[in-house]
């Protein structure tokens, strides 16, 4: 009889093997292949195969179902001995369950985290329908994806594609003055089209979404604020002094892990009290666009039509548009840049190598242990226990041990908690019951964690011959040794990992915090203006150059922290017209340049004395560049088609994040209208004097309306939050890997000088001083040491490239680090094993030898 | 003194009938293809096989080798078919069923049944 060719994998059939009963599992291999050959004929290969592999999985579950059954009472005396077993050796499970602990309660609050980040926009219902639209810029020579849009791309997208059954835009309006009554707070605001609601999960709680041009929707906690217990629907709020709307309804507050938040949405119509504002208007990339698909339409193909949509409306340019998935928003590197997605798999790395430590220390625990446990294995093997009991037996004691640690874990997890959402910003619990998947991981933790730490020893002390064992005569093999090389190098490498990405983190940010922004930010303070300030500015920047505590007033429409936008529409002679340049940009007061100390390299900066500065323009040293012209003072430059002249060139300095290189950048002279913020530069003393003066100042000239200010370095140390948090968070888990390392280390010390007395004895004997043999036993460590820096630095550089290359300003990675790492590890295993060692060497020689 | 026969449960039953009605054909292959057309639901052959197993051992049913193919891997089948005793106790299955449901049919319920 000849054998058909078989399509079944090998390992499925192999594995049917197994899960059948001897007596039956060739037949049921058999029907199997059979069944599986009809169902390759009737439906083809790929669900053939998912048939069989289906059947094989399912059926095991009654074959391990039956197994356990079998074997409860064997279970029950596995537990009873390794329960008798941690109780016998206190320390030893104490530093056992301690490390455990620790392992399993940072990969937990790791998982956590990395759970909630994945959880992002993902309770919107429609979430698997719902996109984001973005656009892929075409510059000169490179390409930008934002993901903004013009106005027009929604509404020409939803009317012209039937498989796009609604569409929404947006504008962020920021925060805008609301009143109601004598209440008055600023809020943070969106204009949208109504749409949003039925398409986002934003649930109305009272009223409804209408239509309305003059209604306005608010969130549940700015409701609170303020209408407090009365009804708010249907009351009159104005907005910006200036326009009058009506509550309609009030939106459950936003969920922390959405990406957008607001707590207040105007209509989109509210736009059209904006002159600059035009439907048809295609060059303004400030709206973002939202669609929901038909549910049966795949995102590929509608990818694939509409990637054109756009270009006719732009002659110069190249704009694709694309979907991005609502699922894929919050992690997506293209848009976000590397740093989100680069945190994440950073910390889900630490989150596995943590866990891999603590378990490796526990295989080094019981390594060390195992001289004790030689009788009980050897009188087991003689009154009949199989390889497989014993197996079972130091399974169940590890497991046993990762439950406990488990249970701790989660308490120590659940004190934590509080703390490390407000470190984190992440708003998470550990209920199980509302996240299943939670539940999944810390199972798998537990188990992972368990048979991980027990593989080692169930593995290699079930193998060892009775004869041997109870004789001591056994000898532990080269390949043990090896192994438990491997393990400590491990161990050791990752802590090096560790050491060097926490220092080089905290050094980046040191550095973000102290990097020469090219500008002054000493004492400077700043006060938000908004509405009707504005036509107050002139008399109290009068007023306030009065104090001789204050150097100098300025404003700008944008913090010199932060420009957020920039503009293609800057055009000069001689410009390639083909090419696209991205100029930041802002509206400046006079003083800008003398209040931030912000160095010139030519010409001068904007001045009273000069009649016509209002068509004059500052540019940094990057635009002039692009400019190339000698000399570029007095230069014609049209800004947004008005026609001006270049009078200063600024050395280039940061108007925005570190994260950014420093593009061309321009100053445009505007009147008190255009600004958003006063800049103040106070003198470094009696600062709360001349805090108390501008209280004062202002108080008496707007009455009425609250003073908002801040400090420049604070807001720049808030900016790099982040980056200080990581390193601090880098710290503690440092620590904490090191302890766990360092105890296995002793347990594995004592194990060698344990092994070795005989050696030390006859060595001693000899005439080998005390610091010889420490020597002697240290050495091994040594070479190990050695080895696991070899394997960390290039790991270790790797990593910290990625994640430097995420900012465009980034400290340079010195070898300096690195060594210091290395060397650090050394000294504190030094000290670990020295004790032990020590210990050893100076032990009698006859006690070790007398028995020869 | 005759012990009495215990009563089938529902899944026995279903596996008992379903060999009966195979006659000379009754193997693993075409006993879980039936069941499953029958009942709609998904049986593995973990299940298939374990019930069999378990009819094997209450003596209902009987097993011997049948003649091996190609399809399956040059393997034999392994062919079941009923005892006495199994016949006996489908038999009163089939009974209990007759007098505890007398003559109850689908258009008895009316248009309940049909909704």
């Amino acid at each position: 009889m000849t054998r058909k060719k078989s399509n079944i994998p090998k390992t499925a059939e192999r594995i049917t093997g197994i899960i059948f009963k001897p007596g039956i599992n060739k037949y049921a291999s058999g029907d199997l292949e059979e069944e599986f050959h009809l169902i390759l004929k009737e439906s083809g290969k790929r669900k053939a195969l998912f048939w069989y592999w289906k059947q094989v999985l399912l059926s095991a579950f009654p074959y391990i179902g039956k197994n356990i059954i079998w074997n409860i009472i064997m279970y029950k005396n596995y537990i009873k001995i390794a329960w008798r077993n941690l109780l016998n050796h206190k320390s030893y499970s104490f530093i056992n369950i301690t490390g455990l602990t620790i392992g399993m309660s940072l990969s937990l609050l790791i998982a956590v985290l990395v759970m909630w980040e994945i959880s992002y926009d993902k309770f919107h219902e429609n979430t698997d329908s719902l996109y984001r639209i973005t656009e892929l810029l075409y510059h000169e020579n490179h390409t930008q994806r934002i993901h903004q849009t013009a106005v027009p791309v929604g509404p020409l997208l939803k009317n012209t594609y039937p498989e796009i059954v609604n569409s929404s835009r947006f504008i962020n309006l920021n925060e805008m003055l609301f009143c109601y009554e004598d209440k008055r707070f600023y809020e943070y605001s969106i204009a949208a089209d109504r749409s949003l609601f039925t398409m986002l999960t934003f649930p109305i709680i009272e009223g409804t979404a209408t239509s309305e041009p003059n209604s306005i929707l608010i969130d549940e906690t700015t409701a609170e604020k303020f209408f407090g217990a009365s009804d708010p629907v249907g009351k009159h709020v104005t907005v910006d002094n200036q326009y009058t709307f009506v509550v309609a309804g009030i939106f459950e507050d936003i969920p922390k892990n959405s990406t957008y938040q607001f707590h207040i949405v105007l209509p989109f119509e509210f736009m059209q009290n904006f002159e600059w504002f035009h439907e048809n208007n295609w060059s303004n990339h400030n709206y973002t666009t939202f669609i929901m698909l038909d549910e049966k339409t795949d995102a590929e193909e509608i990818n694939s039509k509409i990637i054109n949509t756009v270009n006719d409306h732009y002659d110069e340019m190249r704009i694709d548009i694309a979907l991005q998935s609502f699922n894929d928003i919050h992690l997506n590197t293209e848009v976000n840049g590397p740093s989100a997605f680069f945190a994440f798999f950073f910390f889900s790395l630490i989150g596995v190598f943590i866990l891999l430590i603590s378990c490796i220390n526990f295989m080094n625990l019981s390594t060390a242990r195992s001289s004790y446990r030689f009788k009980e294995i050897g009188m087991r093997k003689v009154i009949g226990g199989t390889r497989k009991n014993i197996i079972c037996q130091f399974f169940s004691e590890s497991l046993l041990l990762s439950f406990i640690s488990f249970v701790f874990s989660v308490i120590l997890v659940q004190l934590a908690l509080n703390a490390f959402c407000n470190y984190t910003g992440a708003q998470v619990t550990l209920n199980v019951t509302e996240n299943r998947m939670l539940l999944v991981i810390m199972i798998g933790i537990t188990f992972f964690s368990g048979i991980v730490a027990g593989s080692y020893p169930a593995l290699y002390l079930s193998s060892f011959m009775p004869v041997n064992v109870l004789k001591g005569t056994h000898r532990f093999g080269k390949k043990s040794r090896t192994f438990r090389r491997i393990l400590v190098t491990t161990q050791f490498a990752a802590s090096i990992m560790f050491i060097i990405s926490a220092l080089v983190i905290t050094k980046q940010a040191d550095f973000l915090l102290n990097y020469d922004t090219g500008w002054d930010n000493e004492n400077l303070m700043h006060i938000r203006m908004r509405g009707d300030i504005n036509n107050s500015y002139d008399i109290l920047k009068n007023e306030l150059n009065k104090n001789p505590g204050i150097q100098r007033v300025t404003a700008g429409y944008y913090l010199p922290t932060y420009f957020s936008s920039e503009t293609d529409g800057v055009d000069w002679q001689g410009k390639d017209p083909q090419e696209t340049i991205h100029v930041g940009w802002n509206f400046v007061d006079y003083d800008f340049i003398e209040t931030l100390k912000i160095n010139m390299v030519e010409g001068r900066s904007f001045s009273e004395e000069f009649a016509d500065d209002e068509h004059s323009y500052i540019i940094n040293e990057s635009l002039a560049e692009k400019i190339g012209r000698e000399p570029v003072i007095g230069a014609g430059l049209t800004f947004w088609d008005k026609p001006g002249k270049i009078i200063g060139v600024a050395k280039d300095f940061n108007y925005r994040t570190l994260k950014v290189g420093i593009q061309p950048m321009a100053l445009l002279l505007r009147d008190k209208n255009s600004m958003q913020y006063i800049i103040i530069k106070l003198n470094p003393e009696n600062t709360a004097s001349t805090l108390k003066f501008i209280t004062n100042t202002w108080e008496r000239i707007i009455p009425g309306i609250p003073l908002e200010y801040s400090f420049i370095d604070d807001d720049i140390y808030s900016m790099y939050n982040d980056e200080d948090i990581l390193g601090k968070v880098m710290k503690i888990i440092t620590f904490l890997a090191l302890f766990m390392t360092c105890s296995g280390l002793i347990g594995l010390v004592s194990f060698i000088t344990d092994k070795k007395q005989k050696e030390i004895g006859i060595r001693k004997v000899l005439g080998a001083s005390v610091s010889g043999i420490a020597r002697l036993i240290s050495k091994e460590f040594l070479n190990l040491i050695i080895i696991s820096n070899v394997i960390a630095w290039p790991a270790a550089y790797f990593m910290m490239t990625v994640m430097l290359k995420s900012y465009a300003f980034r400290t340079k990675q010195d070898f300096g680090t690195y060594v210091i790492s290395g060397l650090f590890i050394l000294v504190i295993a030094l000290l670990t094993i020295g004790y032990q060692t020590v210990k050893a060497a100076h032990k009698n020689p006859v006690e070790a030898l007398r028995f020869e | 003194m005759r012990i009495k026969m215990k009563e089938l449960s529902k899944i026995e039953e279903l596996f008992l009938l379903t060999i009966w009605r195979l006659k000379e054909n009754a193997y693993g292959v075409t006993i879980r293809r039936n069941i499953v057309e029958r009942t709609g639901k998904e049986y593995t052959y973990g299940t298939v096989y374990s019930i069999l197993e378990n009819l094997l051992v209450k003596g209902y049913v009987e097993k011997h080798e049948g003649e091996p193919s190609s399809e399956r891997g040059g393997r034999r089948k392994l062919l079941y078919n009923l005892t006495s005793s199994g016949f006996q106790a489908l038999k009163n299955a089939y009974e209990m069923q007759r007098a505890v449901w007398g003559n109850v049919t689908g258009n008895t319920f009316g248009a309940e049944y049909i909704k």
